[in-house]
């Protein structure tokens, strides 16, 4: 039969009265004897200690209250005292800790370092990190250890202070990680702009190569029946190849123009001017561009006919295209293009909006990602690849047009970016591809050229002169020179970049001498930006390379009553 | 089971925990278990246990509860007071 244990408490539950007197005999003796340190008096608010040594009330308060821990470890290595913060920085229990040896709480292999800290406190005063660790603890803490020798009493006592470094070395952990990041995100930055600088450096220099090769082939294509004809004893056949041939470098010089176009308007960053366009001019320069690229990763399919105009900056429209291409593409795992497809396709809706949709058979993208696709620096690719602003700037680009971008997707089976931009009313034909052929019957105008690069201005001499009549002049002076003397020209082709007097001087200058003329002007520019409120803005502005057909095209205009 | 009731770090308190641990290892070898409990850290725990003055050493196992006050230097006195022989 089990004796039932008392949980509330008469005094001195369940014992003989002759023990208990016993006991309060020997408290009173201790008490008169001096023995004592301290005792427990019964107060309004519970139980104090009152201590008979007197003043130490308030250190031991302070002791108490500290927020670094304290210890005393005698030389024994034991610990004869410590408050509070001591044993809940190292996860102990109270009552396991006094009278238990320090090096309980030291971790394995840092005690020889340990008991260099203790015996350097006999010197001066010590300090070191450590991480302690009590035995029931689920985790080792970092501490500042600091030792200082005392003697007391007659006995050596080492007295350790501890200062948490736990949560100081989580911080510094955080700041030093955002740190990291901040300068990932700096760099590619840094990468986004090199890139602009760079395509626009390439564009300009490859501009003035590239307007020889297409103004020569053209010209070579036009020459070739003729070139048929007066050839003795060539057959049909070698003409034929000779036409293909041609026909290839064409379409080849073309798509470099495309390609070139395509670079600048990535590259300009300040020209926001906006036109009433047909987004496929946008739609197959961005092809252009990235055609090459795709072809390894998939088939691409262009499926649009008439889409409404929009008014928009095509450069822009043209950098929103290339991005949903570029990351369709890499959605698709490399080698197997047979099997995937790019499909760009594009209709007018019943509200007469134009919605342009580039699809893809690639990775897909998570359901928790599709919703952050369109963060900026969002990117689930590696750091060096790709910034993760591709569709913020996407994203941008068509809100501020007025439109709206989506996307579906599913992993595993692809992805569908969907662009819905508002029609212009009343859809003024968009800017026409390069002008229907010229009729053959046309009458003759005069075409003065100033270029001081002798070889563009005899190649579009050569093109044009079959049409029209053709002066050249190397500098602005010879040709207002020429003006001055009475000449007149239906259109003014002139160089915006020349050594002596720039297009745009000349420009001024004849606007004051003969007006007349001087709105004949058409300026021939290699990558020269302009930015509104440039003087000159009013001129119209003719980009190299140009086709043939866009300067004839100018003589038609020039040449109407 | 032993438990030693003090206030803070006194001389007196560190005589005691010497103290109690060599009648432990002397009188009591593998067979004690030792707790000390500073009522600066713990002042519930005098109520708990009826703790008059500091230091107190409280044999809680094996039955029936024990104390002796003072710094324990009196080894016959303390084995005494604990029933220990």
């Amino acid at each position: 039969m089990h004796a039932r244990v008392k949980k509330s408490s008469p005094p001195f539950p369940g014992r003989s009265l002759r023990l208990r007197l016993t006991e309060a005999e020997q408290t009173l003796a201790a008490i008169r004897a001096g023995e004592v340190d301290a005792l427990v008096v019964g107060g309004p608010t519970g139980e104090r200690l009152f201590t008979l040594e007197g003043a130490e009330h308030g250190y031991r308060i302070l002791m108490e209250a500290m927020s670094e821990g304290v210890a005393t470890v005698n030389e024994h290595g034991l610990i004869t005292y410590c408050n509070a913060r001591f044993t809940s920085i190292v996860g102990a229990r109270p009552e396991l800790t006094v009278g238990n040896p320090i090096s309980r709480f030291v971790l394995p292999g840092d005690e020889e370092r340990f008991q260099t800290l203790i015996a350097a406190g006999t010197v001066g005063r010590s300090e070191g990190e450590f991480w302690l660790r009590a035995p029931c603890a689920p985790a080792p803490a970092l501490v500042r250890l600091a030792v200082v020798s005392l003697a007391m009493d007659g006995a050596r006592t080492h007295c350790l202070v501890m200062t948490d470094l736990t949560e100081q070395r989580r911080q510094s952990d955080a700041i030093a990680a955002e740190r990291a990041e901040m300068q990932a995100r700096l760099l590619r930055a840094d990468r986004m702009s090199s890139l602009g600088t760079l395509a626009a450096g390439v564009a300009h220099e490859i501009n003035n190569p590239l307007a020889y090769v297409v103004t020569t082939i053209d010209l070579m294509r036009k020459r070739l029946p003729g070139l048929a004809g007066e050839a003795h004893g060539l057959g049909s056949e070698p003409t034929e190849w000779l036409r293909r041939q041609l026909d290839r470098a064409h379409e080849g010089a073309e798509r470099a123009r495309l390609i070139v176009r395509g670079l600048k308007s990535f590259s300009r960053a300040d020209d926001e001017t906006m036109g009433i366009v047909d987004p496929r001019r946008a739609m197959d320069t961005s092809i252009a561009m990235v055609s090459n690229e795709i072809r390894h990763r998939a088939r691409l399919v262009k499926d649009y006919d008439a889409l409404p105009a929009v008014r928009a900056n095509e450069a822009r429209l043209g950098q929103v295209f290339l991005n949903l291409l570029v990351n369709a593409s890499q959605a698709i795992p490399a080698g197997a293009a047979a099997h995937n497809e790019i499909r760009v396709s594009g209709h007018a809706d019943a509200e007469g909006r134009a919605v342009i949709e580039v699809r893809d058979t690639g990775s897909g993208i998570e359901a928790d990602h599709l919703a952050l696709v369109f963060d900026p620096f969002f990117t689930t690719k590696p750091v060096n690849a790709g910034t993760g602003l591709g569709l913020a700037l996407c994203h941008t680009i068509i809100g501020s047009l007025g439109g709206q971008i989506t996307v579906e997707s599913e992993p595993g089976v692809g992805t569908v970016f969907r662009i819905v931009l508002p029609g212009v009313e009343g859809g003024v034909p968009a800017a026409a591809p390069p002008t229907p052929p010229a009729p053959t019957i046309e009458p003759r105008g005069r075409l003065l050229v100033i270029d001081d690069e002798l070889d563009i201005s005899e190649a579009l001499e050569e093109a044009i002169a079959v049409h029209h009549d053709v002066v050249t002049a190397t500098d602005a002076r010879e040709a207002m020179a020429l003006l001055a003397s009475g000449e007149r020209f239906d259109v003014i082709l002139c160089d915006v970049r020349m050594p002596e007097m720039t297009g745009i001087d000349f420009h001024a200058r004849l606007e004051a001498d003969n007006p007349a003329q001087a709105s004949r002007i058409v300026l021939m520019s290699g990558g020269f930006t302009r930015r509104a409120g440039d003087r000159a803005m009013a001129v119209p502005l003719l980009e190299k390379p140009f086709a043939i057909e866009q300067v004839l095209a100018l003589m038609r205009k020039a040449m109407q009553p | 089971m032993l438990r030693l009731f003090v206030s803070g770090l006194t001389p007196r308190s560190q005589r005691a925990i010497d103290n109690l641990k060599n009648i432990c290892e002397h009188y009591l070898p593998g067979r004690h278990r030792i707790e000390v409990v500073d009522l600066y850290q713990s002042p519930h725990a005098a109520h708990d246990e009826q703790i008059v003055a500091t230091p107190t050493l409280v044999k809680v196992q094996p039955r029936p509860p024990r104390r002796v006050i003072g710094d324990l230097s009196h080894v016959d006195k303390v084995l005494h007071g604990l029933d220990i022989r």
